[in-house]
């Protein structure tokens, strides 16, 4: 289940960034600050996702679907109002960032298991399996400098969906690289989508929207627009763009 | 941890709250061996540097200050040694910390649950690997040049320890302010150089005494964990109680206070990066 009640986040703005907020901030123990110039990223969304829902987030670019489901599994925290979730979470959000240039595809996918909360003998265990499934072969003994944008995509998916959480959030994934790795990927998606208890997923394409949920909520400007069944609120919102 | 059945081929492993210390501490040790793995494969003579840049220093400064102190260089080169390498630990921790939390961007931006304490002892135990390194060395160069090595030499053993965590404290520290406020890697820089003089590394700390400085023996924490590791390596003694007290002080002011700024900085650093 997540529960949101009120839920506000402001994004320091230059006036966040002068070293006397900072430091009152940081010794009033003030999360982020409010102020004049910040960006109002949330304004007191309140909404409750029951277990077993599927719901679809839309909206444009900048409406804070994004940042939603960064304060659901707690990368941010807001800064009015509550956030409170039962279940593991996992979240797949930017998935070609995060990763040590330098160092190999095995020894990243080792460090991002470990990130993602796999014990070391765990994280052992599974990297074979990890492995096949990038099928990236020898390339992973690599340095990953020397990695294309769809490598990176497929060595950060095959890692991150390697666990089954049970509050599982999904940032706009598009699969990657060609058809049949696509086709692939998707197939474990479905799986770890229908082993969840719980599905948030962001998409500015309504077919996988209407494919993957039953309930849709339409983010404007930081707060909820619309919340309802899938196809009402798409018509809605289709309706607004037109 | 239970493993999930997914689709055929695949392990599929269910998430644990992953902010436990263990799993802090194999996160940090995985990135620091990164960091070892990609620091001494970089350069044709690898790990050797964490020797040979000490000893390099320590024999032109030697060649020099022991003609000043009127001192034979087999003497003073031990000296110097443990201290520079015991320095060059000191600086790495807080010049490590002080990007801690800004080489962790892509993570701390992307995985939820993560201690933000795993990025500061990343640094931290990247740069003890080379301080032990670094000691091993340093014995092997006083036993070379006839120095003592005796049974106090054990002692060394649970100063690393306090070694250890003075660093992980100073990386913490130093990632949370020079994160927080951009600024203060220039006030760092400056009070790093200043520590430096005003420590005896290239110096007796007899020296401060005869000029009636004293005081800044006792106020310097540094000097006297420093003491701790070199009294019995290089001089083949247990160092003075006092030593010991004046650590513990340090480390018992220290730990709390990078306790603090982590958890009061916990949710706000993603906003400052």
């Amino acid at each position: 289940m997540i529960d949101l009640e009120k839920v506000s986040l402001h994004f320091p703005g230059k006036n966040g960034f002068r070293l006397r907020d900072r430091l009152a901030g940081f010794f009033s123990g003030a999360t982020a600050q409010m102020d004049d110039d910040g960006v109002r990223a949330l304004h007191e969304i309140s909404l409750t996702i029951r277990t077993g829902e599927r719901v679809g987030v839309i909206g444009w670019n900048g409406a804070g679907k994004t940042t939603l489901l960064k304060t659901m599994c707690g990368i941010y925290t807001p800064t009015e109002g509550r956030v409170q979730v039962e279940g593991d979470v996992a979240s797949l959000f930017e998935l070609a960032t995060g990763f040590e240039m330098e160092a190999s595809g095995f020894d990243n996918m080792l460090t991002r298991a470990l990130l993602l909360g796999m014990s070391r003998s765990e994280a052992q265990a599974a990297l074979p399996a990890i492995a096949e499934f990038t099928e990236l072969g020898t390339a992973l003994e690599r340095p990953v400098k020397t990695y294309s944008f769809g490598m990176f995509l497929r060595l950060a998916f095959a890692v991150s969906t390697a666990i089954q959480p049970d509050v599982l959030l999904l940032d706009e994934i598009v699969a990657a690289g060609d058809a049949r790795f696509q086709a692939k990927a998707q197939e474990r998606l479905d799986s770890m989508v229908e082993n969840a208890s719980l599905v948030v997923l962001i998409s500015h394409d309504m077919e996988t929207i209407r494919a993957m949920s039953d309930r849709c909520i339409w983010i404007e400007s930081g707060e909820v627009r619309e919340d309802g069944p899938t196809e009402a609120v798409i018509r809605a919102y289709a309706g607004a763009v037109a | 941890m239970v493993p999930v059945k997914g689709s055929p081929g695949e392990i599929l492993v269910a998430p644990r709250k992953q902010e436990n210390f263990q799993q802090t501490l194999s996160i940090a040790w995985q990135l620091a061996r990164l960091d070892l793995v990609r620091r001494y494969t970089s350069t044709g003579l690898g790990m050797l540097w964490a020797i040979l840049s000490p000893l390099g220093m320590s024999l032109v400064i030697g060649a020099v200050f022991a003609k000043v102190f009127d001192q034979g260089l087999a003497e003073f080169l031990p000296y110097l040694f443990v201290n520079l390498t015991l320095w060059a630990f000191f600086v790495a921790c807080l010049e490590g910390g002080a990007i801690a939390f800004i080489a962790a961007e892509g993570y701390i931006k992307q995985v939820p649950n993560v201690s933000l304490a795993a990025y500061p002892l990343r640094m931290a135990f990247g740069a003890f690997a080379a301080l032990c390194f670094g000691l091993f060395a340093a014995t092997l160069v006083t036993v070379v040049l006839g120095g003592t090595i005796n049974a106090s030499w054990l002692s060394i053993l649970p100063a690393l320890g306090a070694w250890l965590i003075f660093g992980i404290a100073l990386a913490s520290l130093s990632a949370v302010l020079n994160t927080m406020v951009r600024d203060f890697t220039y006030v760092q820089t400056v009070g790093v150089q200043a520590l430096f003089y005003a420590t005896p590394i290239m110096y007796p700390p007899q020296m401060l005494v005869e000029h009636g400085l004293s005081w800044l023996l006792t106020f310097n924490p540094v000097y006297h964990l420093l003491m701790l590791v070199r009294t019995p390596l290089v001089f083949g003694d247990l160092p003075p109680l006092s030593h010991y007290i004046a650590s513990a002080i340090v480390l018992l002011l220290l730990v709390p206070l990078a306790i603090v700024a982590l958890r009061r900085s916990r949710s706000s650093v993603v906003f400052w990066l």
